[in-house]
């Protein structure tokens, strides 16, 4: 069992009092470091939050294309093939690939940075994963 | 080591009385100031008796940290470099002497003058301090533009290497080999790569690039802008880089839609350059090197994070940049679909 609040409270007040509280005593050149720890802390939320799906659809969607493997694998195959210009000229697999990297890349981005996904238009992907 | 300990001070005063051809020079402060991960700053604070430089001098000693990068410059190539675009009316701050010879402070430094200003590009974009953002970005486009004026024909500097014949393959091959020998899979990056391959532009006639031209690489105070800092990355290339590397989505520092540098728009930044410059950008161009910039800050981020995860250096902002290389990506994906559609 666990007593509450659980985690995700937990961090967030943390992170609220950090950055409402704290940081503003701080010297000037020294705030951005209280920023930087709320930065890590949040990521480790949004990551927290989404536990494994987003892996086990990468996966999946790597599948899908290359066959199967483990996500680590699927990912170096993938990333040698389109070194070897496998993905050079258009095809439906070049199309395929394309969606995949846009569909890894805006997930790792809802983690890490979702303000500079809604900056570029991009916090509601549409259903393939491509703007 | 210590620059501010006693034997270390003392070399430094008489380093300085012969440099400045005084009869004595007397260290009233020397302190770190804040930033620099490649390389130290010192504010230096001198009462100088004698000579050209008599008086109470303020000045800043530069000299490499403890990491240095592969792709830094060393000290007397700065100082080259500083010296050259100073002459020719970049605004920076006027480098005064050099000492390539580490028996002083244990290590090459220079020493120049100090300019007003901060280079907190956080506080820069947010408006705390800078003044106009327009203008801020007008006056940038203006040194870029002046310093894009040199050339390597008239304008040698020893110690920078030969411009090459191809600015767009010099970058990118050291960028792809790090890829391709990184032991971890950067799909994305290998797009990037396999794109940048095959879509180089005809080559540029070489230009004196900054080479991390950027908000946090300039001086700002209450009134604007005061000086260019930070030439360590300087060298002959393709002016196309500088300004798509100031147009880097980190370097907006969370401001994401004012893409100049957090400043402006791209296109009110490229047509500040192009009335300083007299010279069109082409927007494909432009956006071939910001591939690239993606690209390099990706590697950038890697190599940082690697300072942490493998080096051991314990800094957060090092380990936060293993997560930065997402952004990239997704300027990679979103400009070479752009460029497709566009072709």
């Amino acid at each position: 069992m666990r007593d509450r609040p659980d985690g995700a409270a937990l961090l967030d007040f943390a992170r609220a009092a950090l950055l409402g509280e704290l940081a503003p005593l701080l010297p000037a050149e020294r705030r951005q470091e209280a920023a930087h720890i709320a930065r890590a802390m949040a990521i480790a939320a949004r990551e927290a939050a989404a536990g494994d799906a987003p892996l086990r659809a990468c996966r999946a969607a790597l599948a899908e294309l290359l066959g199967e493997g483990d996500l680590d694998t699927l990912l170096r195959r993938l990333a040698a093939a389109i070194r070897a210009g496998d993905y050079d000229t258009p095809s439906p697999q070049r199309a395929q690939v394309r969606r995949l990297l846009w569909a890894v890349t805006v997930q790792k981005l809802r983690e890490s940075n979702p303000d500079y996904l809604a900056a570029s238009g991009l916090d509601q992907p549409s259903q393939n994963g491509s703007p | 080591m210590a620059l501010d300990a006693g034997a270390t001070r003392a070399r430094l005063a008489r380093f300085l009385c012969d440099a400045a051809g005084a009869r004595a020079v007397d260290i009233v402060e020397l302190r770190q100031l804040a930033g620099g991960a490649v390389q130290e700053n010192w504010l230096l604070v001198a009462q100088i008796a004698g000579g050209a430089f008599a008086g109470r001098q303020k000045l800043v000693l530069r000299t490499d940290a403890a990491t240095s990068l592969s792709m830094s410059s060393d000290r007397a190539t700065e100082f080259a470099v500083q010296r050259l675009v100073h002459g020719a009316g970049v605004t920076v701050p006027e480098p005064l002497f050099l000492c390539p010879d580490a028996t002083v402070i244990g290590k090459p430094f220079f020493v120049m003058r100090w300019m007003p200003g901060v280079a907190a590009g956080e506080r820069i974009v947010a408006g705390e301090i800078g003044g106009s953002r327009a203008v801020l970005a007008e006056r940038l486009a203006q040194e870029l533009a002046k310093l894009h004026q040199l050339r390597p024909t008239g304008d040698a500097v020893g110690g920078l290497a030969a411009p090459s014949d191809d600015a767009a393959e010099a970058r990118l091959a050291p960028l792809a080999r790090f890829i391709a020998g990184h032991g971890e899979p950067h799909p994305v990056a290998e797009w990037g790569i396999r794109w940048l391959r095959r879509h180089r532009p005809p080559p540029a006639a070489p230009v004196l690039c900054h080479g991390d031209f950027r908000t946090g690489n300039y001086l700002a105070d209450e009134a604007g802008f005061t000086a260019l800092l930070d030439w360590d990355f300087a060298g002959w290339g393709d002016p196309d880089e500088d300004i798509a590397w100031f147009c880097l989505g980190y370097w907006r520092f969370g401001a994401y839609q004012r893409e100049a540098g957090g400043l402006v728009p791209r296109a009110a930044f490229h047509r500040a350059y192009e009335t300083a410059s007299g010279r069109a950008i082409d927007p494909a161009r432009a956006r071939y090197w910001e591939v690239m910039a993606a690209l390099r800050w990706l590697v950038i981020a890697l190599e940082q994070r690697d300072r942490f995860l493998k080096g051991g250096e314990r800094s957060l902002k090092l380990l936060l940049n293993g997560r930065r290389p997402a952004e990239c990506e997704l300027e990679i994906l979103r400009l070479t679909d752009q460029a497709d559609e566009a072709a």
